[in-house]
């Protein structure tokens, strides 16, 4: 009985049930598609400094990373880098030979990083042949090609093509130093960065420190960034006696700064939910007072309270029910769109694009948060009707009815 | 007369007055919120880097910057620093000497950062003293280091041994150096624990032979909004010999994590005016739904449309300014509030922000720059929204919207 007045209810006033089922679907459909975003910017930015900078995964000598002492080499780092690259949800894998060391020039010397790579592993892990501005990135062909920061290059004075000498202490505590011609010059955002980063092949790295085809630091790539803790439980379980460090370890203000935002997110998440329910209350008390004489009508002709507040929220209930595939529905069209797409915010900011920054979120929705998110605009939307269901029950009658 | 009537219209039924007033107050509030939150937070963000070492300006020789070695200090002359401290806006001046060199102890040598500078204004600026582990703080007169908890561990060193530090002095000198080791430093970021030694400014320009000379001036500022015009006063008053640097420029990777951030933040932004907006046009609609009678009444007694949307504009109008007005005047109070007692947060994240020596806090700001643009955005919403009865009142039909 009270679901047949609750139903014709429904339809005998459509402009009022589009207006709520209508809330219902954009408060739906903006949960969901906010939580997709927020997923899809939290990726992007942790995908830019993994994938431009610090990989998943690095592992090292554990005494490695303390002094940058090239007595803590990865025993058998080639067979090891291939084996890690067989291993479940790595997406790539490849050694490095870390030396820190000077480079000079006829204008003078500074310190840096030599970062001794493999040519196709470094392309793959922190893209620098695409951050190169000037020349080309290691050709192979000849020996001792380096790459040089755009920074460094102007305080040595350094041009493309001509030579700068490395020099640092070898594996046995004597001085190396050999001569290598620039082949490329890199840009990035961090100028500091830039500044102090060198890049060599491995090869060539390795024969001047003394420790040929060795590596001193692994990177690894993952197939998803949820696979995090058990690929860094599985490695730790594989090589005891090495140090696996995930990025978060590696860069802690990366994840300081990722932190912050995620927390930030969720009040966000809460103003909006709070936005949506005061929509809906809004529109509920108003269409309370607009039934006022019907309401009345209903209680004069002796329907009890309880009934009456149990039609408005079945009422309710139909038009929410019936709201969620109404937000659902566009929610997943958009996040597929957008998804393909991506959302490009350097509309917004000033574009970094040029130094290989990109600022381009692709939302995606994991499916425990679709549900959450379903389940919190229903209970708002619940909660909301209750108030003017109430306001209802608060009727007299005789006034109601009274034009 | 059509005054009189809206006048009337809006105390007559005050329930219906008060809860469309109500939706657009409550729209004021969230989006002023919202934004004082998300502008608080990324302050208290660059806040808590800048406060890891470098302030939010610093004032330096010019080409000090792009070549920092001792050979580019500056003498530190009394003018100067008490210039910078007349600046309006500016909190704490800390003269600094900056240098690399080489620490030792026993076999082991590694490179550090020895930074001179004054105990009591660094602290100020960077809590130095909250980041202590072992020993005793500084004073200004000790001829003592306090250095990096990675860097003592690489050395072997705890408090009360001694370090060895050997450099380049200023103007091609040695500098050489033994100092005792007062303090053990713990800070959040690897790159600061591992390298860092503090010493009192005068010992450090004494190891460096660079008597009364600095590398640059930290500057604490009061309010980040006045960043840039402190910049240019600063530039000023310092002269063309000197650079005067922002955070933003001396660490252009954080500013653009932070701008791709808050880029992110305008898509929230657009979606809570829009949840906003279809909340007050629900109202709006539902008051039209519930007036038809009202509205055919009035067009049959002969009141023309025209004059009849006159009126519903001027209810929209008042109703608007005035849910505007009361949206602020809840809204200041709340944001405050948010201020003084700032939101905190818990577990892991908490946990992370400790570890940097950061309160886990979610603070707001309470500018009057925010509450202004937020009332206009949502009364200009509002308003074009309060155009919908107008418009439905110009079509209405009074035969069918008086039939029951």
């Amino acid at each position: 009985m009270l679901f047949k007045i609750a139903w014709r209810n429904i339809w005998r006033n459509k402009t009022r049930s589009i207006v709520i089922l209508v809330a219902v679907a954009i408060g739906l459909w903006a949960g969901i598609f906010l939580m997709a975003f927020y997923n899809g910017m939290i990726e992007q930015r942790i995908r830019s400094a993994i994938e431009s900078e610090i990989s998943h995964i690095q592992i090292h000598h554990p005494e490695f990373r303390k002094d940058y002492d090239l007595r803590f080499f990865l025993p058998e780092g080639q067979s090891m880098v291939e084996s890690l690259k067989k291993e479940a949800g790595v997406k790539f894998a490849g050694g490095r030979m870390i030396i820190n060391g000077m480079a000079a020039s006829a204008a003078g010397s500074a310190g840096v990083r030599i970062n001794g790579v493999t040519a196709d592993s470094e392309a793959a892990l922190t893209k620098l042949s695409g951050k190169i501005v000037s020349g080309k990135y290691f050709s192979g062909e000849v020996k001792n090609e380096i790459i040089v920061g755009k920074k460094l290059a102007k305080k040595l004075k350094l041009e493309l093509h001509s030579k700068t000498i490395l020099t640092f202490t070898d594996h046995d505590g004597d001085i190396a130093s050999g001569a290598f011609r620039i082949v490329g010059i890199y840009q990035t955002v961090n100028t500091p960065y830039d500044e102090s980063n060198v890049f060599i092949r491995a090869e060539d790295a390795g024969i001047l420190a003394g420790l040929p085809g060795q590596f001193n630091e692994i990177a690894l790539l993952l197939e998803k960034d949820e696979d995090l803790d058990r690929v860094s439980a599985a490695l730790l379980k594989k090589y005891p006696l090495l140090e696996v460090n995930n990025w978060m370890e590696i860069s802690p203000e990366m994840e300081l700064l990722v932190m912050a935002m995620d927390q930030m997110m969720i009040f966000y998440m809460g103003i909006i939910m709070l936005a949506l329910a005061f929509g809906i209350i809004n529109t509920m008390l108003m269409s309370v007072l607009e039934r006022t004489r019907e309401i009345g009508m209903l209680l004069s002709l002796g329907m009890n309270k309880l009934r009456i507040f149990g039609m408005i929220l079945l009422e309710t209930v139909f038009l929410v029910l019936a709201g969620c595939p109404a937000g659902i529905l566009p929610a997943m069209l958009t996040i597929l769109y957008t998804r393909k797409k991506g959302i490009d915010l350097s509309i917004f900011s000033d574009t970094f694009s040029s130094f290989g920054y990109s600022n381009v979120v692709f939302p995606s929705l994991k499916p425990g948060q679709f549900g959450m998110i379903m389940l919190l605009v229903v209970i708002t939307a619940l909660i909301s009707a209750l108030f003017p269901a109430r306001r209802a029950l608060s009727l007299k009658p005789a006034e109601a009815i009274r034009k | 007369m059509i005054v009189k009537l809206t006048w009337r219209n809006l105390w007559r039924n005050k329930r219906r007055t008060m809860i469309t007033m109500a939706s657009v107050s409550f729209a004021v509030v969230l989006a002023v919120l919202m934004q004082s939150l998300q502008k608080g937070v990324f302050d208290n963000l660059i806040k808590n880097v800048v406060s890891f070492y470098s302030g939010y300006l610093q004032v330096h020789k010019k080409g000090y910057w792009d070549e920092q070695v001792i050979e580019n200090s500056f003498a530190l002359n009394d003018t100067l620093l008490k210039e910078a401290g007349y600046v309006a806006g500016v909190q704490t001046v800390v003269p600094r000497i900056e240098s690399y060199a080489l620490a030792s102890s026993g076999a082991i040598t590694k490179g550090c950062m020895v930074c001179g500078t004054d105990p009591l204004r660094e602290d100020k600026l960077t809590q130095l003293s909250g980041k202590l582990i072992k020993g005793s703080y500084f004073s200004t007169e000790a001829n003592s280091v306090m250095l990096g908890a990675g860097l003592a561990e690489l050395l072997g060193l705890t408090v009360n041994d001694t370090l060895v530090l050997l450099g380049q002095g200023f103007q091609g000198s040695l500098a050489a150096g033994k100092y005792p080791v007062s303090g053990i430093l713990r800070f959040g970021s690897p790159q600061l624990n591992e390298s860092m030694v503090y010493m009192p400014i005068s010992a450090a320009q004494k190891f460096l032979g660079a008597e009364g000379r600095a590398t640059s001036l930290a500057l604490e500022i009061t309010d980040l909004g006045m960043l840039e015009s402190i910049q240019q006063e600063m530039a000023v008053s310092a002269g063309p010999l000197y650079e005067v640097m922002t955070w933003k420029e001396m660490m252009p990777d954080i500013e653009n994590h932070i701008r791709a951030d808050s880029a992110g933040f305008y898509i929230w932004t657009g979606i809570l005016y829009l949840i906003i907006a279809f909340g007050i046009f629900s109202t709006l609609l539902m008051m039209t739904a519930e007036r038809k009678y009202e509205f055919g009444m009035l067009v049959a007694i002969g009141m023309k449309k025209m004059r009849l949307g006159l009126m519903l504009l001027a209810e929209t109008f008042m109703i608007t300014v005035m849910g505007t007005l009361i949206g602020l005047l809840l809204g200041l109070p709340l944001v405050w509030y948010f201020r003084e007692k700032p939101v905190r947060f818990s577990g892991k994240m908490a946990k992370a922000y400790e570890q940097f020596g950061f309160e886990p806090i979610f603070p707001t700001v309470l500018e009057p720059q925010i509450f202004i643009t937020q009332a206009l955005i949502v009364f200009g919403l509002a308003f074009l929204i309060g155009l919908y009865p107008v418009w439905s009142a110009g079509r209405i039909d009074p035969v069918k919207a008086m039939k029951k």
